[in-house]
């Protein structure tokens, strides 16, 4: 209370908004003065104005509204799961692929000739980009440079099956294949 | 609502709860429609923007639905959601500005923020004067409340807007008791400063 007698402005909000579960304390004076019973009742149908408007604002609304605000929801929540399955699905290889996994020596065999086929043919055309793995190859020859003219069929497979055993890649391709 | 209605609504949820984390996605609808209102209401009192409270109501149940496995069932499920609201609406203050400031509404004389329902029209009964004070009063105390800090909102609105109980509010927030009544005393403080020139 301040020196006029009339309840303070802190003990006027305590009075509507008390910080406890128990009702504050009715100061003595509140029950004999009008003007700050008044103040109080003022504050109190503000709040009481302000909360009903909040809830009337959202009680208010059509069940259109809260059925759309269950579709939108759910839609978000189904859209979530995804994110959360474990990588059991998760495919590293797409399906028509797998069967190669299943039978590694036919794939490991169409490796191999697919790699002698294209080395032969990058060989044979002058200026077109070469394979890594051919590029050993082409060192091999060079360092063992044969007569530009005699250079038969048969130094030149022998030249790819030296720079095959040098390469890492030999360790992978079954001998039948060589 | 009862204990045994209260017992026999715990047991139903938790069942559900078990079928949803089982994998059936859609038994969560339930959680939804009970509870979206009551999300809804709270989260609007805190934010007074509809477009807002709708969107952060939604993310609130998303939130909780991939939170769920996490749910340990030490309270209420209605408790734990409210405290994941708390903290979506701290996210939401956190990120962006209130869209509606009730500055600039003070601003505007004509509009006097979300339209009254019957039951809380002041034309009922009330002076003008009266009425003119109220809704004077009633944009300041919503003034007030968006200066707050998101905690202390949350605390404020849950105390007198949603009338929990300390007990609650302490099981919905996690903080202690002490620091609750802290955050109410400073909210009260707030509101008083922006009444003291009604006296």
């Amino acid at each position: 209370m301040n020196i006029t007698g009339h309840l303070t402005s802190d003990e006027i909000v305590e009075r509507v908004f008390p910080g406890d579960d128990r009702p504050a304390a009715v100061p003595e004076h509140l029950a004999t003065c009008v003007a700050c019973q008044e103040r109080v009742a003022t504050l109190h149908d503000a709040w009481l104005l302000d909360r009903g408007a909040v809830s009337g604002a959202v009680d208010d609304l059509p069940a259109a509204f809260w059925e759309a605000q269950v579709v939108a929801t759910m839609e978000a929540v189904r859209a979530s799961v995804p994110e959360e399955t474990p990588a059991a699905d998760v495919r590293v290889f797409p399906a028509r692929l797998r069967g190669i996994l299943r039978h590694p020596m036919i794939a490991l065999s169409s490796l191999a000739a697919a790699l002698l086929l294209m080395g032969g043919l990058s060989l044979l055309r002058p200026g077109s980009t070469v394979p890594a793995i051919q590029t050993a190859a082409m060192d091999s020859m060079e360092r063992t440079p044969a007569p530009v003219n005699d250079a038969s069929d048969d130094e030149l497979l022998v030249s790819i099956d030296r720079a095959l055993e040098d390469s890492s890649l030999a360790g992978f391709i079954p001998e039948e294949t060589l | 609502m009862n204990g045994d209605e209260r017992t026999a609504k715990l047991e139903r949820e938790s069942e559900i709860l078990a079928r949803v984390v089982a994998g059936d996605v859609d038994a969560f609808e339930y959680f939804v429609i009970t509870y979206q209102k009551r999300i809804t209401r709270f989260v609007y009192t805190l934010l007074r923007d509809s477009a807002d409270a709708d969107g952060v109501a939604q993310d609130v149940f998303v939130k909780a639905f991939r939170a769920l496995p996490e749910f340990k069932g030490q309270s209420a499920f209605e408790t734990w959601l409210t405290r994941i609201a708390i903290n979506a609406v701290r996210d939401h203050i956190r990120r962006r500005k209130p869209v509606v400031s009730f500055s600039e509404l003070r601003a505007n004389e004509d509009d006097d923020g979300p339209e009254l329902p019957a039951a809380f029209d002041p034309a009922d009964g009330t002076s003008p004067e009266r009425d003119l004070l109220s809704r004077d009063i009633r944009r300041r105390i919503a003034d007030a409340l968006v200066t707050l800090s998101p905690r202390q909102r949350s605390v404020f609105v849950m105390k007198h807007y949603e009338e929990k109980s300390i007990a609650e509010i302490v099981e919905a927030t996690g903080l202690d008791e002490g620091t609750i009544k802290s955050h109410l005393f400073r909210a009260a403080r707030k509101l008083r400063e922006r009444l003291e020139d009604l006296r």
